[in-house]
């Protein structure tokens, strides 16, 4: 294996020999307070259980919480700049500082683990011995998935200052892959159907920790790519979208291409408008450097300087588009259309939050102005049409009225006319936002 | 060295460099010079590859810093006005870690620790900690950082603020160590008088233009084929007599005493010579005659004045 000067780094910064003593000896402190707990006959119990706690604290939460600093110490002592003068490429960074920078929480799982393996092969009453092995492989897994998501945290904050939006992303994440690996503790003869399969519970975890780490440094390389001058063509962010999509999809009952679809359009559109936020104050810039290249014809520096959005936006669309085109799906009133209106929408939205982005120095805050705007738009205006006017004013304000249960009044979602209002409404919305934002742009930069 | 192609540089409405031009040769050290948001530091920022501009072109040895800024990277090293240490690293394990960043190899990055650290005058420190390293000290670390793989370029912004009188001078001599390497030095600074030790070239930047580039040694602003000279009289001459005989050349400094002078001659030697005869014959009493450098700080007036002429 080549030799990562990164990893050297991390080593001199953090590797001690006196590391191996101080945590064999806290380790030791530990089991001995387990085992003097606990009630006769249940030592063993005990420090088997209390190694499986300490080993997930070690792998996923101390070696975690190294991994982030590695990379907001950078910040903080000023030091990126280094980084990003070195020779090192984004993948040796991410390696060698996950690897390198959690060596004393390693350490400390090393202990636990063996303790572990230890009791399994003592006791196998409690544990078999096969078992230890497999909590341990997890461990390990999940340690190296929540470690890179934690640095993928400390980047993105990196971005835009905006570590509550992070938290929103970890928020989404973290219950849809981390909720898996819970049930571990309970009842581990639970079984799962993905895509047609039938997985026990602990192969269950290990699929979804698998993904969790690849979506994990795919991400953190595409950030260190940006963050290094590495230019790329934005193909990471639509792949992980895709692999999220599918790993969703295979807990459906019967899986099928059409569901498929349909939850890649989900997904890509809650990709869209979480990176749209997330980035907003990057938008102008971004958008200034894609109208520099596009002038020069140099398309592919466009394609490096577009912002992400519009690459998981296109992304959503072509999904919903497909999916309108099942056979499957047509026969449902408004299954086949709802989520072209709903990509639709969000680029209506994401023009918008562009406008506003553009004329971020307008505001001390352009993200409460997006969040404030799209509450007027997509709530109040339409709900006062509502009251005021009845539905068609509703739908023309928000198209996405037409699916509000409102039988009392002549117009319900199956006619029609409120589906062509919609989408007129839509159009004109989509149209009159684009003229908006072409004209913000050019009085910020005029030719 | 470095060429640079129609750079515009823009911070949200604000454009900081606005269609940049430049040559700067091998082995030169030019004085990066210009008030305050002149976009000096965006320039080297730009320059080092750390910086996306909106368009242009800048190559560094040849590579297109724009489009492999990180294979640029071998070839320039650049220090920041703010930079940072590895607080935890001793200076041994700071050097080694920047030459193994920089692509080289474990026995070579070793091997060029002690030669940097000589160079540098940080053989004794090598064992010691940022955290117990002086200003001066800690800006000799961080060069050392930029110029450990040996680049062919160096960029340094602000290098001697914050420094005393000594470290200052100890930068100096640092820096015209590794122009006699052969390095190319790029240098911003406030302190005009320090560069003017070691600088070959001025580029004066405003307002994200270049105002003046140009060698110290001709001033772009009389002719071009002239140089500054100092003369020196054996004894007082009376002054009217010495105006009316230097009649048709450009005199930068009468000086005080009316015995050493600084003016304009020409650059071809015949002519000089041609001049020189002619003011024996008339009697002055020429007793020597030396090429100057014009101060930086008088060139950097001049550039202004110039600019600001109608």
């Amino acid at each position: 294996m080549r030799h990562n000067p990164e990893w050297q780094r991390q080593i001199w910064l953090h590797w001690r020999p006196s590391l191996l003593g101080w945590s064999a000896a806290l380790v030791s402190l530990l089991l001995a307070v387990a085992w003097v707990s606990s009630a006769p006959g249940q030592e063993l119990q005990n420090i088997g259980l209390t190694a499986l706690l300490g080993l997930w604290a070690a792998s996923a939460g101390y070696a975690s919480l190294l991994a982030g600093r590695s990379l907001s110490d950078e910040l903080h002592q000023n030091t990126w700049d280094w980084q990003r003068l070195s020779a090192l490429s984004p993948w040796q960074i991410a390696w060698g500082k996950l690897l390198g920078a959690t060596l004393p929480a390693w350490l400390y799982a090393a202990w636990f683990g063996l303790v572990l393996l230890l009791v399994s092969t003592l006791w196998s009453t409690l544990w078999q011995h096969s078992r230890g092995f497999y909590m341990l492989a997890l461990a390990v897994l999940w340690g190296l998935a929540v470690q890179a998501w934690a640095m993928n945290w400390v980047l993105l904050g990196w971005a835009a200052g905006r570590s509550w939006l992070t938290a929103f992303l970890l928020l989404l994440l973290g219950p849809m892959l981390g909720g898996l690996v819970l049930p571990l503790l309970g009842s581990h003869n639970e079984q799962w159907q993905w895509w047609g399969w039938t997985l026990e519970m602990q192969a269950m975890a290990s699929i979804s920790g698998l993904l969790a780490l690849a979506l994990g440094l795919l991400s953190l390389w595409r950030q260190l790519c940006e963050r290094l001058d590495v230019n790329t063509l934005p193909w990471a962010w639509p792949l992980g979208v895709l692999a999220l999509a599918g790993f969703a999809t295979g807990f459906a009952q019967a899986p099928t291409l059409a569901l498929l679809l349909q939850t890649l359009a989900g997904v890509a559109l809650l990709a869209s408008g979480y990176i749209a936020l997330q980035q907003l104050p990057l938008h102008a810039r971004a958008w200034r450097q894609v109208q520099a290249q596009l002038q020069r014809r140099r398309w592919r520096a466009a394609l490096y300087a577009l912002p992400l959005w519009p690459v998981s936006w296109l992304l959503a669309l072509l999904a919903a588009l497909l999916s309108w085109a099942q056979p499957a799906s047509r026969g449902t009133p408004t299954g086949h259309w709802i989520w072209l209106l709903l990509a639709l929408l969000l680029l209506r939205d994401c023009l918008l939050l562009t406008g506003i982005a553009l004329q971020g120095r307008r505001w001390n805050s352009p993200l409460a102005v997006v969040l404030l705007s799209l509450l007027v738009i997509h709530l109040l205006l339409p709900l006062l049409a509502l009251g005021l006017l009845g539905q068609p004013a509703a739908i023309a304000l928000q198209p996405l009225a037409l699916l509000w249960n409102t039988s009392a009044q002549h117009w319900s979602s199956d006619s029609l006319g409120s589906t062509s209002l919609a989408w007129a409404a839509l159009a004109g919305q989509l149209i009159l936002t684009a003229l908006w934002v072409r004209t913000v742009f050019r009085r910020q930069y005029p030719a | 060295m470095i060429e640079i192609e129609d750079l515009v540089f823009e911070y949200p409405g604000q454009r900081a460099l606005d269609g940049v031009n430049l040559h700067i040769c091998t082995a030169s050290v030019t004085a990066l010079v210009g008030p305050n948001g002149a976009g000096k530091s965006t320039l080297l920022r730009c320059l080092a590859g750390l910086e996306r501009p909106l368009s242009g072109r800048i190559h560094v040895n040849g590579i297109d810093v724009i489009e492999q800024p990180r294979l640029a990277h071998r070839h320039l090293g650049y220090l920041s006005d703010f930079f940072g240490l590895y607080e935890r690293l001793t200076v041994a394990q700071a050097l080694e870690c920047a030459a193994l960043a920089m692509g080289l190899g474990r026995a070579q990055a070793r091997a060029c620790v002690p030669q940097v650290a000589q160079a540098l005058n940080l053989q004794a420190l090598l064992m010691r900690q940022p955290t117990q390293l002086s200003r001066g000290q800690r800006q000799r670390l961080a060069i050392g950082q930029a110029i450990v793989h040996a680049p062919q370029v160096l960029l340094l912004d602000e290098p001697a603020s914050g420094l005393d009188p000594e470290a200052r001078a100890d930068l100096a001599h640092l820096f015209r160590q590794l122009h006699a390497q052969g390095m190319t030095l790029l240098v911003s600074s406030h302190i005009l008088s320090e560069l003017d030790e070691y600088c070959s070239h001025l580029l004066a930047l405003r307002d994200g233009r270049i105002e003046s580039h140009a060698p110290l040694h001709v001033s772009q602003f009389t002719a071009p084929q002239m140089q500054l000279y100092a003369l020196e009289l054996a004894g007082a001459y009376p002054a009217d007599s010495l105006r009316a005989q230097l009649q048709g050349f450009e005199v930068a400094d009468w000086g005080d005493t009316g015995q050493a002078l600084q003016l304009w001659l020409p650059s071809d030697a015949g002519a000089r010579a041609q001049a020189l005869a002619q003011w024996v014959r008339q009697g002055l009493p020429v007793a020597g005659l030396q090429p100057l450098r014009q101060s930086l700080q008088q060139l950097y007036h001049q550039a202004q004045e110039h600019s600001d002429a109608p």
